[in-house]
């Protein structure tokens, strides 16, 4: 075959052609960003950055306007974010010293009076969901430019629990010019390490690196976007297709499909959720003792984490786990499966021949939430307690139990780092309607708690109200779940006991 | 005498071929595959549902955790089509799911097929400004795409048989109200109306025993065509969460669990999918059976009865 000879001025075209191409990818590539994508579970419901107090939007909304503390779970200890240090002036006082290098993502510095307008603004905003964050602080003040003083009710121990990862940062000036809805929507300027580069409400949050930030690692994703996945097998089949590098919560179920992947790998984190089942003593049949504590006896927790779980949970006898702050060892597990004793108790409560009850669960929220649930029907039944099923989607479902309407329901709670504000908020006389639970001398060991900045002491009154708790079983606590992330072999990750995906923490490998 | 008891037998036995004659002519245009495939499986569906208490080899809802996600054991094994993710019997929810799929169907058609009728039948009989008002009602719920409507009556109403018979009669009466209309419009001037009319007859007796029978041949196609749709978006309406509640199987809400599993566990999803399409397919082939037979304006151009 001949080769056609090509004439020198075609030769100098195509080489000219080669240069300009060339030209032309060399600094797109010298540009190439790199981009992580997770699949989440939880909702994405409002611009309102302080609107959900649930765990994925609050580390969403820390990342675009930045948390004053946040914690750090290697170093076991709290770390500012955009607080530099802080300090105890008396057990009601505490100034925190903001940090003085950080500029908005619209370049205008961090100043006290943006900490005071933000912590009213989740006081006062009749969206706010985080009043229960910001409860414990009576009056703040911004002493100077840099430094903001927090008063608070009481002694309040663990203030630093309240504050993490929820007390964000809104610029005042931002507020003031548009109005609430105005500046969310439209001027999301915050000062953390990400901006927010779009939100679409159901689907997806897409973040870009603020170049301002000082503190990011090498390899740092330059854009990350979460992306709305409720069902686990969309999750791991884009894990697996290269569309996304973390798919959170993988069901035990999914993990082999995973390990199969010379690509992908499965990491596995403990969790400081706890999962339980709210009983409301405020609402008919709940308002029975003994029955709340049927529900306790009647529920085979090992059972369920062997089958339904296939073993990724350790059973909770209270609300915290070893390795929790305030977790002690001689808490006495009150409530083993005894199907026997459960039965009389229904009795006991006035119930001989059962009772009819309505029980709520998400549906994709947790891991195998609706398995979980069916399978404590049927245990429910089997001692007379005659439970129906309710499935609402879980938008719904978490309005209900926010304001208090859901008498009961399986559900977690997150960010028990401590445990005493989480504790408060279900289990202290009006700290939040969603269980209705009110007991003085609870309120009392718990106000106890957080007056005193002894550790031993706060542990023996945090679980002395634990012990009443238990007794009283307005909840009964079920499990942590081990959560499996599956992860791609692109990045660097290590899982959060919070189930926190920060792109901070994320490092991409590099190509 | 002989004579005449041979020829008695005869005319017996001539009476009898005439018989079986007029039945054969009677019966053929009811004989074609359609109508005989789609019967068959429409009657197992009615036959498996009704027995489900007697033929179902476990209580569908009794669970048995140690023998979550078995796979299916053909051979006569203790779980025939495999269990789900709590250890119930494939099987047996598949029986009493077709019992679900069943009382809808038939629930929505005779519901929707009595208020669209009725209201059909006013409209189109009275004409004028009744007729204005109902075909205006039925414009505007016509408006609603039907499966949306029936999600948002359901996120409103709760989960329970009763209301997801409701949301799904909610948008289904209006296509036999429209084709009643129609019909009873071309009906009201008729001779046999007049004449009815003439004898003193009042409107609800013309409307009752003069319009609606005319009305029910056509109705009956709908109904068939309704049933098969009720069954998929029931189907729908539990995979989305929203259908009876979670303790009922039915073969919509088996298939959302069973999608969880779909790549480990695959006979939790295939089982209650093939159920879905062979009972719709049934009843769709019985359906078009029906309307060959049925239809006025397939009559007019030749097919059908012929």
């Amino acid at each position: 075959m001949r080769i056609p000879e090509l004439s020198h001025r075609r030769m100098c075209a195509i080489a000219a052609a080669v240069l300009v191409i060339g030209a032309t990818i060399w600094p797109a590539r010298a540009q190439f960003r790199t981009q992580l994508v997770v699949g989440v579970t939880d909702n994405i419901n409002s611009y309102n950055p302080i609107a959900d107090s649930a765990a994925f939007m609050a580390s969403v909304w820390c990342q675009v306007y930045g948390c004053l503390i946040t914690y750090d779970y290697e170093a076991a200890a709290y770390k500012g974010m955009l607080v530099e240090r802080w300090e105890v002036a008396d057990p009601t006082t505490w100034i925190f010293h903001l940090r003085r290098d950080l500029k908005s993502h619209d370049g205008h510095p961090l100043t006290a009076e943006d900490v005071v307008f933000s912590i009213d603004r989740m006081k006062n905003d009749k969206q706010s969901a985080k009043r229960a964050q910001v409860a414990p602080i009576k009056c703040v003040k911004a002493i100077d430019q840099n430094t903001v003083r927090m008063t608070t009710n009481g002694p309040t121990a663990d203030l630093l629990e309240y504050l993490t990862d929820h007390v964000l940062v809104m610029q005042k000036r931002l507020l003031e010019t548009y109005g609430d809805r105005e500046a969310d929507r439209n001027h999301p300027y915050g000062f953390g390490p990400y901006k927010l580069k779009e939100l679409a409400i159901g689907n997806r949050v897409v973040l870009v690196k603020n170049p301002e930030w000082k503190d990011f690692r090498p390899g740092t994703p330059d854009t990350v976007i979460y992306r709305l996945m409720r069902e686990p097998e969309q999750r791991v089949t884009a894990l697996l297709n290269g569309e996304i590098q973390i798919a959170q919560f993988v069901p035990p179920h999914l993990a082999s499909r995973i390990e199969g992947s010379a690509r992908h790998r499965i990491v596995t984190s403990g969790s400081i959720e706890m999962m339980f089942l709210a009983m409301s003593p405020k609402r008919e049949p709940w308002n029975k003792k003994e029955l709340r504590q049927a529900v306790a006896y009647a529920i085979d927790r090992e059972a369920i984490i062997k089958t339904v779980l296939q073993g990724q949970g350790r059973v909770l006898h209270g609300p915290l786990s070893r390795g929790q702050y305030a977790y002690d060892a001689n808490l006495e597990p009150k409530y083993s499966y005894d199907p026997e004793k459960a039965r009389a108790l229904v009795k006991q409560a006035g119930f001989p021949s059962g009772v009819d009850v309505e029980l709520f669960t998400p549906v994709g929220r947790y891991i195998n939430d609706k398995q979980v649930s069916e399978a404590m029907v049927a245990m429910l039944r089997a001692v007379g307690i005659r439970a129906a099923l309710k499935t609402p989607e879980w938008p719904t479902l978490w309005t209900d139990v926010q304001k208090g309407r859901v008498p009961f329901y399986y559900m977690g709670r997150g960010l028990m780092i401590s445990g005493g504000p989480a504790i408060s908020q279900y289990f202290e006389t009006d700290e939040s309607p969603r269980i209705g639970y009110s007991n003085p001398a609870v309120d009392d060991l718990l106000r106890k708690s957080r007056a005193t900045f002894d550790q031993a002491e706060y542990i023996k009154a945090i679980n002395r109200a634990l012990s009443l708790i238990l007794d009283d079983a307005p909840a009964h606590f079920l499990w942590q779940h081990n959560i499996l992330y599956g992860v791609s072999n692109d990045i660097k990750f290590t899982p959060q006991p919070d189930h926190r995906v920060f792109g901070t923490s994320v490092q991409m490998n590099s190509k | 005498m002989e004579n005449s008891a041979t020829l008695e037998a005869e005319v017996i036995s001539e009476r009898r071929a005439v018989r079986s004659r007029r039945l054969r002519r009677a019966l053929r245009p009811w004989l074609t595959p359609k109508v005989i495939g789609g019967g068959i499986i429409v009657l197992l569906l009615v036959i498996v549902g009704l027995s489900a208490p007697w033929i179902a080899p476990y209580d569908p809802n009794v669970q048995n955790l140690s023998h979550a996600l078995r796979p299916p054991d053909w051979l006569f094994g203790a779980n025939v089509l495999g269990t789900d993710a709590l250890g119930r019997d494939i099987l047996s929810r598949l029986f009493y799911g077709a019992r679900i799929s069943l009382v809808i169907a038939v629930m929505v058609v005779i519901i929707s097929g009595v208020v669209g009728i009725a209201l059909g039948a006013i409209s189109g009989y009275f004409a004028g400004t009744t007729d204005f008002l109902i075909q205006k009602l039925v414009e505007v719920v016509w408006a609603f795409p039907p499966l949306l409507l029936a999600i948002a009556i359901m996120a409103f109403l709760g989960q329970g048989l009763e209301n997801l018979i409701l949301a799904l009669v909610s948008q289904r009466w209006i296509a036999y109200c429209r084709v009643s209309r129609g019909q009873a419009l071309s009906l009201r001037s008729r001779e046999f109306v007049d004449a009815a009319r003439s004898l003193g007859a009042r409107h609800t007796r013309i409307i009752v025993r003069h319009i609606v029978p005319n009305l029910l041949p056509s109705a009956l196609v709908i109904g068939t065509f309704s049933m098969a749709s009720a069954i998929i978006s029931e189907a729908a309406l539990s995979f989305l969460g929203l259908g009876v509640p979670p303790e009922i199987p039915t073969w919509g809400s088996m298939l959302a669990d069973g999608r969880t599993y779909i790549s480990t566990s695959w006979w939790l999803a295939l089982f209650p999918g093939l159920c879905i399409f062979f009972t719709v397919l049934g009843i769709n082939l019985l359906g078009d059976g029906l309307r060959d037979i049925l239809d006025p304006r397939l009559k007019r151009s030749g097919s059908g009865i012929g």
